[in-house]
C-alpha cells in the first residue's frame, strides 16, 4: 500500500519568520511518520531552496565564515532530502516558477524543480491533506 | 464529516485580529463534531496559566482539543506545570497526524 500523501504550500522568505522553521519541522516530521510529501513554495519561499546561499563572517563578534557556521536553509532542505529517502518516502519539492522568476532566485538545489499552480493541483489531488502556511 | 485543526501561531495579546481564531473554533465546535487548536510559535503565549484561560477555558469546556507545541512552550520558557489547565502538550507529530487523519488545516 503506497504511503499517504500530504502537502505543504510555503510562502515565506528565508529568515523573516519562525514560520520557516516550523514548516521544516513539519516536514521534518511527515517524513519520519512516513509520509510522502510535497512542498509547492510560492513567493518569497522559493528563496528557501536557492543554492546560491553562503556562510558569511561575523567581524562584530570576531568570527570567521567557518566558526560563525551561520545556517542556510538549503542545507536543510538537502538534510530532509536525504532523510527521505532513508525512510523510503518521497519529498518533493517546487518552486514556482514565475515567483522565482521575480526574484532572480531560479537556481535552486538539486532535487528541488521548478514548477507552475497546475503542479500545485496536482499535488492537492494526489494527497490526502493540504497545508497552507501564509504570510502575515 | 472531517474536523478541523486551526493552528494558532501568533500572539494573542498582539490585538484582536489574533483572538479571531478562537472566536472561529467556538463557533465551529457547534456544527462539528472534532475541532482542535495547535498553538504553536508565539501562539502558546495563550497558553500561559493566568492569562490564557480568557480564550481557552470557554472552550476546553466546549469539547474542543487545545494542544501545545513543546518545542514552542520551551523557547518561550513556559514549562509543563504553568500552562492553562485542559492543555495537552504534543509534538508537531500529532499535527502531522490530524492532518493526515483529514482534518482541515486553518494557519493563523
Amino acid at each position: 500500500m503506497p504511503p499517504k500523501c500530504l502537502t505543504f504550500v510555503l510562502n515565506d522568505p528565508p529568515y523573516e519568520s519562525a514560520r520557516s522553521t516550523t514548516a521544516l519541522r513539519l516536514l521534518d516530521a511527515a517524513i519520519r511518520r512516513g509520509y510522502d510529501v510535497n512542498v509547492f513554495a510560492y513567493e518569497g519561499a522559493v528563496g528557501l531552496a536557492c543554492a546560491s546561499q553562503m556562510q558569511h563572517a561575523n567581524p562584530i563578534h570576531g568570527r570567521d565564515a567557518a566558526s560563525e557556521d551561520h545556517p542556510n536553509p538549503k542545507d536543510w532542505i538537502a538534510a530532509l532530502q536525504v532523510l527521505a529517502r532513508q525512510c523510503s518516502v518521497r519529498l518533493d519539492w517546487l518552486n514556482c516558477g514565475q515567483c522565482s522568476d521575480e526574484r532572480g532566485v531560479a537556481e535552486a538545489i538539486p532535487g528541488v524543480r521548478r514548477g507552475s499552480p497546475a503542479d500545485l493541483w496536482a499535488f492537492v489531488r494526489a494527497s490526502v491533506n493540504t497545508l497552507v502556511i501564509p504570510t502575515s | 464529516m472531517a474536523g478541523y485543526v486551526l493552528i494558532a501561531a501568533r500572539d494573542p495579546w498582539d490585538g484582536p485580529e489574533q483572538e479571531q481564531v478562537f472566536e472561529l473554533a467556538g463557533s465551529l465546535a457547534k456544527e462539528r463534531d472534532s475541532v482542535s487548536i495547535y498553538l504553536t510559535e508565539n501562539g502558546v503565549l495563550a497558553a500561559r496559566a493566568g492569562g490564557g484561560e480568557r480564550w481557552l477555558a470557554p472552550l476546553i469546556s466546549r469539547g474542543v482539543s487545545v494542544f501545545a507545541d513543546p518545542f514552542a512552550l520551551a523557547e518561550r520558557g513556559i514549562s509543563d506545570d504553568r500552562i492553562v489547565s485542559g492543555v495537552v502538550t504534543a509534538p508537531i507529530e500529532h499535527l502531522v497526524d490530524l492532518l493526515a487523519e483529514g482534518q482541515s488545516g486553518l494557519w493563523f
